[in-house]
């Protein structure tokens, strides 16, 4: 099932506040609000695309 | 025998047969007369060199020669022709041989230029779909608030602004490109007295104090339109003049988009609550997955007001 777990409210709203604020990117934001959650498929897709490239050795 | 017995021998043979030396003498000159005229005639038409030798045999061996030459030649010039017609076999190979590996070239280079475009779709695709489930993630913490907002109902009027505030951070925080649109959310919902406005609800961070006296008109505003419609009113330029907004009430416009969404459920008009509305700094702020997003979050948080203004019949204002 991968590695996640849902991310307690408090830390959501400080992540939220600093979100804001500037002090950390919408990409900071998704990567810690999501914390693997919904994310696993994505991920695993994302490892075997990643390795059918090397092959081909594209950058 | 001596000198002096072939002398009497000689003597002997003149007596007895002088005509005989004679006739010897003269067949002998004659035959030699005859040998030098025919020797001086091969002589003279190139038959024989002067010492008689016969020019024949050296003329016999130089055409044998030539032959084996000419042959040779032939031979050699046969072997050309073929070697040339092989060459040039070989050269039209060759250039079909080029002809094939330019076009597997071209082809490589297409393949990998399909490749990179793959590749450029799959990472777009990606991030679609990395934005899709942070989307989700958003929607699971908004439902599990809503949830705690209705099951603690105490908590929920003692904090409700905090609340909502928080709540509508999570369906700003679907919007891509935070810092250029300025995504500022806030909910009408039926004003309890008056029937031809709206009154305000309940906002997310970055509205000031002002956003709760704002009362849209259910006849010339944007979120009255939405609510009379009870469909989703989408305004990419409130400076438009074709699109329903109450233009006198915001001379001081921070934001070109309005997107008014109402609150209800399904299809059925009486249902309707409120309206839901976004606004959005730059002239057609958003796109048809964020508006499909606010659409999404409308019906999350309807429960929740539901139960705050119908059930529970608490206060209206904010």
């Amino acid at each position: 099932m991968g590695d996640f777990k849902m991310v307690p409210e408090e830390v959501r709203k400080e992540l939220n506040r600093l979100y804001r604020e500037g002090v950390i990117t919408r990409k900071q934001l998704m990567k810690r609000m999501k914390n693997g959650l919904f994310d696993h498929e994505r991920l695993a897709v994302k490892e075997k695309f990643e390795k059918l490239i090397e092959k081909y050795d594209i950058k | 025998m001596s000198t002096d017995d072939l002398l009497k021998i000689a003597e002997t043979f003149d007596k007895n047969t002088g005509w005989f030396l004679d006739f010897l003498g003269y067949f002998v000159a004659i035959g030699l007369v005859a040998t030098f005229l025919v020797h001086f005639y091969r002589y003279a038409t190139g038959q024989s060199d002067w010492l008689g030798r016969s020019t024949n045999d050296t003329s016999q061996l130089t055409q044998i020669q030539l032959d084996s030459l000419r042959k040779e030649k032939e031979e050699i010039e046969r072997k050309m022709i073929q070697l040339e017609s092989e060459i040039q076999d070989l050269v039209t190979l060759l250039k079909e041989k080029e002809a094939d590996l330019e076009e597997k070239t071209q082809e490589v280079i297409e393949m990998v230029h399909e490749i990179e475009t793959i590749k450029s779709l799959y990472e777009e695709l990606d991030e679609k779909y990395d934005d899709e489930t942070y989307a989700m993630s958003q929607v699971m913490y908004t439902a599990d608030e809503v949830a705690s907002a209705i099951a603690n109902e105490e908590n929920f009027r003692q904090n409700r602004a905090d609340i909502y505030i928080n709540l509508l951070d999570y369906l700003i925080n679907t919007i891509k490109g935070f810092r250029e649109k300025n995504p500022r959310v806030v909910i009408h919902i039926k004003h309890p007295k008056k029937d031809d406005v709206l009154v305000h609800y309940a906002h997310s961070s970055g509205h000031s104090h002002r956003v709760k006296d704002y009362e849209p008109p259910i006849d010339n505003s944007a979120a009255g339109r939405a609510w009379r419609t009870n469909e989703v009113y989408y305004v990419p330029d409130v400076e438009d003049p074709q699109y329903e907004y109450d233009r006198k009430a915001h001379s001081n416009k921070y934001y070109r988009t309005i997107l008014c969404v109402p609150l209800k459920a399904g299809a059925d008009p009486s249902t309707r609550i409120g309206v839901l509305s976004i606004t959005g700094k730059p002239v057609d702020a958003y796109e048809k997955i964020e508006i499909e997003r606010v659409m999404l979050f409308a019906r999350l948080l309807y429960p929740l007001i539901y139960m705050d203004t119908k059930i529970r019949e608490v206060s209206t204002y904010g």
